[in-house]
């Protein structure tokens, strides 16, 4: 999420049947921090291409892990421009 | 090229520096020393752009311009480098591929063009060589899970892939500390 109108409500909910199982949920957001997006700056790159830069960083590390049906889609989602949604 | 004056600056209601002078004339090299928390990060963070130290009085100039009035990538492009004291880690970013957006873009605002990969790979193998660094390391990510002496050495790297006129460089130690 980017800019600081926006916000995410997450419901961590687990429903176990199984006694034996062993569950976790986890629901954490990370912000793009500030000491990145100065970094990149520094070194030549405009507010714009640093966020991309996170962003997509920060998006083929977690997609890695997804199976590749989901992969595919996620990187499809990520094409959505990120253009002007600096807060 | 640098002129430092009367420069006093805050975060948020707490004064940090009070009232530095300095002149950097071209060729000269400045060591400044000072025990921990007396400034010298935030001095070198005012002067790379950082926005959460508030200046509250004095001036820098940086080659007859008003340093403070530009952004931080407009301070790069014109030749400003900072190293960190703590480098920050970018998850999925390559060092390679920061190396070269970061190269092409200060070579594109000055009016230059930009390096194809086969240049590039040129330019970074040979400063590797330079810093005695793996190869390895270009593929690796950002600053993730370097030592300090190797995070030291990158920024060598970094910061001799293109030309700079002031470069500030926080503790610049091959031996970590
Ligand atoms: N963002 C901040 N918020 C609050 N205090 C800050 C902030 N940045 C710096 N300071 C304070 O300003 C003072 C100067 O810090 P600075 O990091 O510039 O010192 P330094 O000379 O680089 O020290 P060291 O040798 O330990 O690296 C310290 O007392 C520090 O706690
Ligand atoms: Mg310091």
């Amino acid at each position: 999420m980017i800019g600081d109108q926006c916000g995410a409500h997450t419901f961590p909910y687990v429903e176990v049947q199984e006694p034996s199982a062993q569950l976790e949920h986890e629901a954490t957001t990370s912000k793009v921090s500030d000491d990145q997006l100065f970094y990149l700056r520094t070194r030549g790159m405009t507010e714009e291409d640093a966020l991309n830069m996170v962003v997509n960083g920060f998006c083929k590390d977690v997609f890695q892990k997804l199976p590749m049906e989901f992969a595919v889609e996620a990187e499809a989602l990520l094409g959505i421009t990120l253009e002007g949604a600096v807060g | 090229m640098l002129t430092i004056q009367n420069l006093h600056a805050r975060v948020g209601e707490t004064p940090i520096l009070k009232g530095i002078n300095l002149e950097v004339k071209a060729g000269e090299v400045h060591a400044i020393m000072g025990p921990n928390g007396s400034g010298k990060s935030t001095l070198s963070s005012i002067l790379a752009g950082r926005d959460e130290y508030e200046v509250t009085e004095g001036s820098v100039i940086y080659q007859d311009d008003n340093l403070l009035a530009l952004e931080p990538e407009e301070r790069a492009w014109r030749g400003v480098f900072l190293s960190f004291q703590y480098p920050v880690e970018i998850p999925g970013v390559k060092n390679i591929y920061l190396l070269k957006a970061a190269v092409n873009a200060v070579r594109t605002h000055r009016g230059l063009p930009e390096l194809k990969a086969g240049e590039f790979l040129r330019l970074v193998r040979e400063k590797l060589k330079v810093m005695q660094m793996d190869e390895a390391f270009l593929h690796r990510n950002v600053n993730e899970g370097f030592s300090g002496g190797e995070k030291n050495a990158m920024k060598f790297c970094k910061c001799n892939c293109w030309s700079q006129h002031l470069r500030s460089l926080m503790k610049p130690t091959r031996v970590s500390t």
